[in-house]
């Protein structure tokens, strides 16, 4: 089923911009957050209406929400008996823009359903639900997946040219979304010349990406409340705890061999 | 099992930019020397089995079913928001299934036939790309929809879905039907029973198309994934009864 306020149905759905019910409202207020493991919508459903809040009371119909993701095939109903309710689904099933669309669905058959809100066009007549039909139908809205786990950990760190630093100096800078690392001209060729064959790009992931990263994870062991916001901090945090990794329980080390899949082994065609 | 690697975007564009250029390459040799320096290596638990995947052969015919139930083997620990990468796809048809591509979807002779064959099956851009075009994808993401049928096994769903290629488009590329798992179980439950019968009638072209049609529409007044597994399937059952 599709949002769309010109459907026209052959009983009264309380919908934001049609009359079928006078002076009902029924809206939904949420709050979505995300990490690269888990999104949890908290949804709180906001119903004017006596007759259909009977019918929810009595456990003839739910309150409902339709999570759709276009880009991965995937949807998900959930329903509630409670006007507030949490909702959890896995990030991994989603990608780009997810809609949000709320519904107050018939769970079983209404024989004889009546409200004095009902327009008067309807007639004066009861009406029947059969189970899947809707008595509500709120405004859809939307989030965003972001791309941010799939980006390699390489992907948050810059290589910077720096004038005047000499032959064999480096430095790491972390106040901003890339962690910028500093280099020498010298070692700036290195990495270039590096950079463009399969060896060299594993010695730069052994010697330059390791150290930096190691860093980068020690610095938010520390004081995670004072980069928690930039991207490097959140892309590092979210794949760590993808592995299921507690961030204060190992030495960093350990935590950025796991992280870059025991990149030692990767020098062992080179050597 | 190796890690699942990808290849750079810049180099993605590249490959599909200089489809012409390459041509002989596609038709006989291998990419190698030319994406060397663009393959990626994805973090985390994503692994492939070269093994499984070089078993992928189409032996004169299509092989669509053994071929997918080998891709969802050989791939092991992809996610859907993964899967919708076109840079996975472009270094899997490159690389490691470069050999099946060309099996499946064998190159015409004709230059300007081969380049636009080339960019639909060794590329995978949009839903179209990877639902149906992309040589990998495809077979990837009908096992991944096929695995959420209950009470098949993956490959009795799949015979389901890749029998006849005009159902699998009817149903996979039909959003209500296979976005919905409670409906696209149902439809595929109710097609393996008819599969398993001497006639297929369910498989005959004008049931599909009118059944789902029916269905499509019955799902734009009733808000079918909020209902029982069971009322969707007998809602399902009677749409088919009617069409045949």
């Amino acid at each position: 089923m599709k949002f769309d306020s010109q459907s026209a149905f052959p009983y009264p759905v309380l919908r934001s911009d049609n009359d079928d019910y006078i002076g009902e409202e029924f809206s939904v207020l949420y709050e979505v957050s995300a990490t690269n493991e888990l999104v949890i919508i908290n949804a709180s459903f906001n119903l004017t209406c006596s007759g259909i809040l009977e019918q929810i009371d009595n456990e003839y119909a739910i309150y409902g929400l339709l999570v759709t993701s276009n880009e991965t095939f995937e949807q998900q109903f959930f329903e509630s008996k409670e006007s507030t309710a949490e909702f959890r689904m896995s990030s991994q099933l989603l990608r780009g823009r997810i809609s949000i669309e709320p519904y107050i669905v018939v769970k079983k058959i209404i024989e004889n359903y009546e409200s004095l809100s009902i327009n008067n066009e309807f007639g004066s007549g009861l009406f029947l639900f059969e189970p899947g039909e809707i008595l509500a139908q709120g405004v859809p809205s939307s989030f965003s997946i972001s791309r941010d786990f799939f980006k390699p950990l390489q992907s948050i760190v810059k290589i910077n040219l720096k004038e005047g630093l000499v032959k064999g100096e480096w430095s790491i800078k972390l106040e901003q979304d890339h962690i910028i690392v500093d280099v020498s001209q010298h070692i700036h060729n290195t990495y270039t010349r590096a950079k463009n064959s399969k060896s060299g790009q594993n010695i730069m992931l052994n010697s330059i990406w390791f150290s930096v990263i190691v860093h980068a994870v020690e610095v938010l062991k520390k004081s995670s409340d004072i980069y928690g916001e930039y991207v490097w901090a959140n892309v590092i945090t979210a794949k760590i705890n993808n592995l299921g990794v507690d961030l204060d329980s190992q030495d960093s080390y350990k935590i950025v061999t796991t992280l870059l899949n025991d990149p030692l082994l990767r020098l062992g065609d080179i050597f | 099992m190796v890690t699942l690697s990808y290849l750079k975007q810049e180099a993605v564009d590249t490959l599909r930019d200089g489809i012409e250029v390459n041509l002989e390459v596609y038709r006989s040799g291998n990419f190698e020397h030319l994406i060397e320096s663009s393959v990626v290596t994805l973090n985390g638990d994503i692994l492939i089995d070269e093994f499984l995947l070089n078993g992928m052969h189409c032996n004169g015919g299509e092989r669509d079913i053994e071929n997918s139930l080998l891709v969802s083997q050989g791939i092991e620990g992809l996610t859907p928001y993964l899967a919708r990468d076109e840079r996975i796809w472009t270094y899997l048809t490159h690389t490691i299934l470069l050999n099946y591509t060309r099996e499946r979807w064998p190159i015409p002779e004709d230059d300007t036939k081969a380049v636009s064959y080339i960019s639909s099956h060794f590329f995978s851009k949009g839903i179209r790309g990877v639902m149906r075009t992309n040589s990998v994808a495809r077979l990837w993401w009908a096992a991944h929809l096929s695995n959420k049928v209950e009470g098949l096994s993956l490959k009795d769903s799949l015979v389901a879905l890749l029998y006849r290629q005009d159902i699998r488009g009817a149903i996979a590329e039909r959003p209500t039907i296979s976005r919905s798992s409670v409906i696209f179980s149902s439809v595929i439950r109710i097609m393996n029973d008819s599969y398993k019968t001497e006639e297929r009638e369910l498989f005959n072209r004008k049931v599909s198309r009118g059944s789902m049609k029916e269905l499509n529409f019955i799902a734009g007044a009733r808000l079918l994934q909020g209902m029982q597994e069971k009322e969707v399937f007998n809602i399902v059952k009677e749409v088919f009864d009617r069409n045949h």
